[in-house]
């Protein structure tokens, strides 16, 4: 623990505030979607986001990749500020967001032609990565030709392409069916233990938060704050046996759905007054 | 069953074809000849009309005014809904008068064609092109604006610049709706070079009807009509078959 505290964070969020206007009118409404967000990241780590739907989690994480801007609040990279997108962050998306005119080659390919890498070097990069996500058969199919599990992979693909040390994964598995999610939960982690990239994922998935995590965070409803971040202590490679069967698994699963009931059920509450 | 339906048959359309032209000829037997004609006395019409070179003459009059107005209209219709779609204002300010123009029966501003361009081939010309224009341009700047924003941001996250992201997220984006902008400005364009030929000036296919109209030959119409059905039949399915294929380009 010592030394993690000596090194500098991959990531650490100050202060982040955010409120969206509902309309474009000056006295619009708005509504309050992070409210002082700290947070401090270790390189390496393995973070899961869980919490209400409307909490604010594709908020944070947006504006962690630089694609929203915080009304308040700073992102430090690697020790340094950050207002754009950047060459060391990579974001793999909920709905997979794959250029349909492009086929599986082009997709993973276009971050490192966006940065004139030269073509061959970009397409052994990417046939690398196409290959390790078990695509190298499909490597000139075009999206609408695979299935969801399949364009997650190239989504995956792509972002490891690039060489970015921190991956940034909305919901990732979200649009894929149970058994393949599993399947992919497995793959990635295994990518994960050999490159260690500092990894945020974001999750509805209570099972698939601890199983994944280092550490879940689990964000509080409503004006969007860090309730509390639980560490996850399982052995890794942690597919070579029943992680499930675990009580640690058990005991951290419990610890987190009863915190989330509670806020549920308080919401439930507010409604019905 | 699916298997079934999916087996083209031959029988069922051979069939509905001999039930029609033959109640078509027994029926059109009966009928008083300078109303209509049966299929035996198109038939001769039409091959009298191939020997004399009248119908070449006139199918070739009408793909001249056919092709060259909507080769403008594609050249013209483009790049104007390109400005149109990438500039939102412009766009908004030119909305109403285009779907106006695009709402009017071409047929009633004839007389206004007549006064401004005449009645000769750059009137007719014009009836092609502006409607074919239209459609094409508001499609094309339907397609501008209508840009995936899940992409855009993707690609704004691996920092595409702005170049790069009209390259690869905006124009191949938009494709599939200039394509659908091509098929409707093509029968938009067929309608056009038709109503020319019948309303301002009598020549082309639109000519032999109108002149089979006044001659009471109905068989010669029938045969413009049936000229002009397969011409449009085939551009459109060619175009139509275009627009499927970049279908697989809205979504993923
Ligand atoms: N562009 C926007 N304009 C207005 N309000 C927004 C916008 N984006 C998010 N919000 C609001 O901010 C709050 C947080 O949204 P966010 O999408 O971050 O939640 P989330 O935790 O990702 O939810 P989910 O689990 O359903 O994905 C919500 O109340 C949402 O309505
Ligand atoms: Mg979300």
């Amino acid at each position: 623990m010592k030394d993690t505290m000596l090194e500098t964070p991959a990531i650490e969020l100050k202060g982040i505030r955010k409120t969206f206007k509902l309309s474009d009118s000056r006295d619009a409404d708005t509504v309050l979607a992070l409210d002082d967000v700290n947070l401090s990241i270790r390189k390496g780590e393995f973070l899961t986001i869980i919490g209400p739907s409307g909490c604010g989690k594709t908020t944070l994480l947006r504006i962690i990749a630089s694609l929203e801007e915080a009304d308040e609040g700073e992102v430090i990279v690697d020790g340094e500020p950050v207002t754009e997108p950047g060459t060391r962050r990579a974001m793999v998306f909920q709905t997979f967001g794959l250029f349909p005119w492009k086929t599986v080659i082009e997709n993973v390919t276009f971050p490192l032609m966006i940065r004139n890498f030269p073509a061959d070097e970009a397409r052994n990069t990417a046939m690398r990565h196409i290959k390790r996500v078990g695509l190298e058969k499909f490597v000139d199919a075009y999206p609408h030709q695979l299935s969801g599990g399949m364009q997650q992979r190239v989504g995956l693909a792509r972002a490891l392409s690039t060489g970015a040390d921190i991956l940034l994964m909305d919901e990732p598995f979200g649009a894929i069916d149970a058994q393949t999610r599993e399947l992919m939960q497995e793959e990635l982690l295994r990518i994960w233990e050999e490159e260690r990239k500092t990894v945020i994922f974001i999750t509805h998935d209570l099972d698939e938060a601890v199983l994944l995590a280092d550490r879940v965070l689990l964000m509080s409803r409503g004006p969007g704050k860090v309730r509390e971040i639980i560490p996850v202590d399982l052995p890794h490679p942690r597919f070579d046996y029943d992680v499930r069967a675990h009580e640690n698994f058990a005991k951290v699963r419990g610890h987190i759905w009863h915190q989330l009931r509670n806020d549920l059920v308080q919401q439930r509450e507010e409604e019905v007054s | 069953m699916l298997a079934n339906l999916k087996k083209p048959s031959i029988w069922l359309p051979l069939l509905s074809l001999v039930i029609v032209f033959g109640g078509w000829e027994i029926v059109g037997r009966s009928i008083n000849p300078l109303l209509f004609a049966p299929p035996s006395v198109v038939a001769a019409q039409f091959s009298e009309l191939v020997t004399s070179g009248e119908l070449a003459e006139a199918a070739q009059i009408t793909m001249k005014a056919l092709f060259l107005g909507y080769a403008l209209a594609v050249l013209a219709g483009i790049p104007f809904g390109i400005v149109m779609g990438a500039w939102d204002r412009f766009g908004d300010i030119l909305q109403p008068y285009l779907y106006a123009i695009f709402a009017t029966p071409r047929v009633v501003v004839v007389p206004l064609i007549v006064v401004w361009f005449g009645i000769g081939f750059e009137a007719r010309l014009f009836l092609v092109f502006f409607w074919s224009a239209i459609a094409i341009s508001v499609n094309t700047a339907q397609g501008v604006r209508h840009a995936r924003p899940d992409l855009v941001e993707v690609a704004h996250s691996f920092q595409a610049s702005r170049l790069q992201m009209a390259r690869h997220v905006l124009i191949p984006g938009a494709i599939p709706f200039v394509v659908a902008g091509l098929r409707i400005g093509a029968e938009r364009a067929i309608v056009g070079v038709i109503i020319g030929e019948m309303f301002l000036q009598i020549v082309g296919l639109g000519g032999v009807i109108a002149s089979g109209s006044s001659e009471l030959l109905p068989a010669k119409m029938l045969c413009a009509v049936a000229v002009i059905a397969v011409m449009g039949t085939i551009i459109v399915t060619a175009l139509d078959m275009l627009e499927r294929r970049f279908q697989s380009w809205k979504g993923a």
